[in-house]
């Protein structure tokens, strides 16, 4: 981003009907009861958001979206995560997940509704809900709208806004910064983005040189040149300093790189040459704005006129022309640079703009399998609720970083999730992935592993698991899901809770019916704080019990407590003191 | 409607629970396949019903084999009724208190000549009611021993050919019509 007033309209909010046949749109069912920004996947198969303001700024309050039993992110339900470090509260600003599962977010060209270019950045752990504070680099007084990249070994590298040169590497441990050193680097980061190479070099084009674009080399830690894009990708206006658009590595090696021209361009990985690339149509660009790579290849791209200029218009590039397709609800009000998307685990698109309008993009086609994870060695069978299982095999972080937005907003989802689908009963569950061997992409025949933790509430039987990377799952392998003394079998709830949660202890759901879904049969839902927690029909074995609060459900009319369930099915309503109703 | 309804399932066990203020019954055991045990302790069931429809517990099963279940514990309090086992089944009651509902305390009752229900009540106390404190009608049988029936408007009715039984351990009186049971049975 640059600086540019925000210009998100309050009454813009345009919801027309989703057209009928081939629309590829899909708004979530429950939508958020926020203005949604930035997405990131976590390795639990959950998304968290940034809730923003109804201007269109940053809040440090986060959410996260769950799937449905089935792995459905549309039914997906909403549960809200811990704020981040008082007096944070960023817009623009680098964002990655980090191959132990933790999520780091650096910089911002706004804090509040400050356009500060701040030098605050947090790392949040999904494991404890827990935000921590990240010093800058010594002598950065900067960070801003900050390029950002996960180096092929797992290195978060930040290069800080503005006129700098310098690019940082974090020490996730201690959480302190190593400069790379400003060799060879052609001009400021200014507003450039960062595209991960198969080869570990990472791809940039210059926005104050011209046509130039620079690789840096990790091994040396050096800049060089990697030629002229042949056609002029960023420019400038007498307001701004020169914007750039998204730059996506495809599955074919070649890396489909947009502006604030409506040029595009192509970068040939396997010959390190540029060609020219299809100009978008009616002066269309990407002066900011996301692009993700669907699973069929091709690469979603919002475009709008100008600079941050209405309406945008969505495309997919087949890597040979810019295909248009259906644009959401919002695309008329909304400008490039308000969207952000992010590659789901369905191989589907969620896109924000700073809107309570979350939309779902569902492409056409289908992968090829050369473009599979695959599984080498898996463990036959797992246990609830236990950790570090080790799985290994081939392009476990897909050969793209998915989703990219020119310079800050990075939704990068080259890690391996691992999905396992109970066979009774088809529901899925996402055990969480951490210590991925490797953060390159496209690995081809090098094995590649990563460690799960098996949910404790997860389903025991016969299952199926997969790894995901970038909404391409590796053909199933058949595993045993065992309970340990069936205390896997326990959810709780708690007046504070949301049904989006795992039903755990510590991020416990709201209602019976809620946690019920998530409890297998022979389990046991337990009422942690006084409350009512809604009617419930229960059709499986299963025990409801309020044994340390007043257990509740209040009803204003129909039955409190249904048992529906099967003829050898035993149900336990144990201390729900308080069932009650208005109507007697 | 009810606050427990269970329309179909293996046990149903109750514990601890408080339920109140439902228009129909407090729990419905009705299993739609005749089928079903229901294990009921330590339970409050007030204020449930209104006029003369819904209750405190109900039982029924309208197939066989008919329902089975244990009461250890039940208030059934200012219900319609306390505790109605209808049709076909077998339910014991210990330990509990049926008082002022609005009709009957306990109460079995089959149609006319089909069913078959046995009710054994122990320990017990019914009291305060608008009708009877135990009822049983037509091939129900309710068998009391050491169980107060007392300021209800009927003490024991057993009419149309239900039975109740006695073990002669049981105080009835101050009811406005105390009634008799049936038979008395000898301890054993």
């Amino acid at each position: 981003m640059s600086k540019r007033s925000l210009f998100f309209g309050l009454g813009a909010l345009l919801a027309f009907a989703a057209l009928a046949g081939a629309q590829p749109w899909t708004p979530l069912n429950n939508q958020p009861t926020f203005p949604a920004g930035t997405a990131l996947l976590l390795t639990d198969g959950t998304v968290m958001v940034q809730q923003m303001t109804n201007l269109g700024f940053g809040t440090g309050q986060w959410w996260r979206l769950t799937p449905d039993t089935t792995g459905n992110y549309q039914n997906g339900t909403w549960s809200q995560l811990a704020t981040m470090p008082a007096g944070y509260a960023p817009l623009y600003y680098a964002s990655v997940v980090l191959a132990d599962g933790r999520v780091v977010i650096e910089g911002g060209e706004y804090n509040f509704t400050q356009g500060s270019e701040t030098t605050l950045g947090a790392i949040y752990n999904p494991a404890t809900n827990a935000w921590t504070s990240i010093a800058p680099p010594s002598g950065v007084t900067k960070i801003g709208d900050a390029s950002s990249v996960i180096l092929a070994n797992g290195t978060f590298m930040l290069g800080p806004c503005c006129f700098q040169t310098t690019d940082y590497l974090l020490n996730s441990s201690t959480l302190t910064w190593t400069a790379t050193g400003s060799v060879g680097k052609a001009d400021v980061n200014a507003e450039e983005g960062w595209t991960l190479l198969p080869n570990g070099n990472v791809l940039t084009v210059d926005t104050g040189n011209g046509t130039n674009s620079e690789l840096y080399n990790p091994s040396t830690g050096s800049w060089s040149s990697a030629g002229s894009t042949m056609v002029q990708l960023a420019v400038g206006t007498s307001q701004y300093y020169p914007e750039i658009g998204p730059a996506v590595l495809r599955p074919d090696g070649t890396v489909f790189a947009t502006g604030a021209t409506s040029n595009t361009a192509i970068y040939n990985t396997a010959f390190g040459s540029w060609s020219v690339g299809p100009t978008f149509p009616n002066s269309l660009d990407i002066a900011d704005g996301p692009a993700a790579l669907l699973p069929n290849g091709n690469i979603l791209v919002d475009a709008s006129p100008g600079f941050f200029q209405t309406p945008s218009h969505f495309f997919e590039f087949n890597g040979a022309s810019l295909i248009a397709v259906p644009d959401p609800p919002r695309a008329a009000s909304d400008s490039s640079f308000a969207g952000r998307m992010l590659v789901l685990p369905t191989g589907q698109i969620l896109f924000t703009d700073s809107s309570s309008d979350v939309e779902i993009y569902t492409a056409g086609g289908m992968y090829q399998s050369a473009w599979q994870p695959t599984i080498n060695s898996f463990p036959p069978s797992v246990t609830a609720g236990t950790a570090n299982y080790s799985l290994s095999g081939w392009q476990f972080n897909g050969l793209s970083q998915g989703a990219i937005y020119g310079d800050d907003a990075q939704s990068a989802t080259n890690y391996p999730l691992v999905r396992i689908n109970n066979n009774a009963t088809g529901h899925v569950f996402y055990a969480r992935t951490h210590d991925h061997s490797t953060m390159a992409v496209a690995t081809g025949s090098a094995v590649v592993s990563t460690q799960f933790d098996v949910p404790a509430g997860i389903e025991s039987g016969a299952s199926t698991l997969q790894v995901v990377a970038n909404g391409i799952p590796s053909p199933p392998v058949s595993i045993s899901v065992l309970c340990s003394g069936c205390s896997a079998a326990k959810s709780w709830i708690s007046v504070s809770g949301n049904d989006g949660n795992d039903c755990s202890q510590l991020t416990p759901c709201r209602t019976f019916s809620g946690a019920l879904a998530k409890t297998p049969a022979g389990g046991e839902v337990d009422v942690l704080d006084s409350g009512d927690f809604g009617a419930v029909t229960i059709n499986k074995s299963v025990s409801l019990v309020a044994a340390r609060a007043l257990g509740g459900i209040q009803v204003s009319s129909g039955t409190a407590i249904t048992v529906n369930a099967g003829t050898n099915d035993k149900v336990v309503l144990r201390g729900l003191t308080s069932m009650d109703s208005a109507q007697a | 409607l009810n606050g427990i309804s269970f329309v179909a399932g293996g046990s149903l066990y109750v514990e601890n629970c408080a339920i109140n203020n439902f228009s129909q019954y407090g729990i419905d055991f009705a299993p739609t396949n005749g089928s079903g045990k229901l294990f009921v302790t330590d339970t409050l069931l007030r204020n449930n019903g209104v006029a003369a429809t819904g209750g405190g517990l109900h039982l029924i099963a309208t197939t066989g084999p008919g329902f089975v279940a244990a009461v250890d514990g039940l208030r059934s309090e200012n219900n319609v009724f306390g505790l109605k086992a209808e049709t076909q089944g077998m339910v014991t009651i210990r330990n509990s208190l049926a008082a002022n509902n609005g009709y009957t305390g306990f109460s079995a009752v089959t149609p006319a000549g089909s069913g078959s229900l046995r009710m054994m009540i122990e320990n017990s106390l019914s009291t305060h009611n608008g009708t009877n404190g135990v009822l049983a009608i037509n091939l129900a049988t309710a068998t009391i021993s050491n169980v107060v029936v007392t300021d209800n408007q009927i003490g024991l009715n057993a009419s149309s050919g239900g039975m109740i039984l006695s073990f002669g351990n049981n105080r009835v009186w101050g009811n406005a019509t105390d009634g008799a049971p049936s038979q008395t049975i000898p301890n054993q």
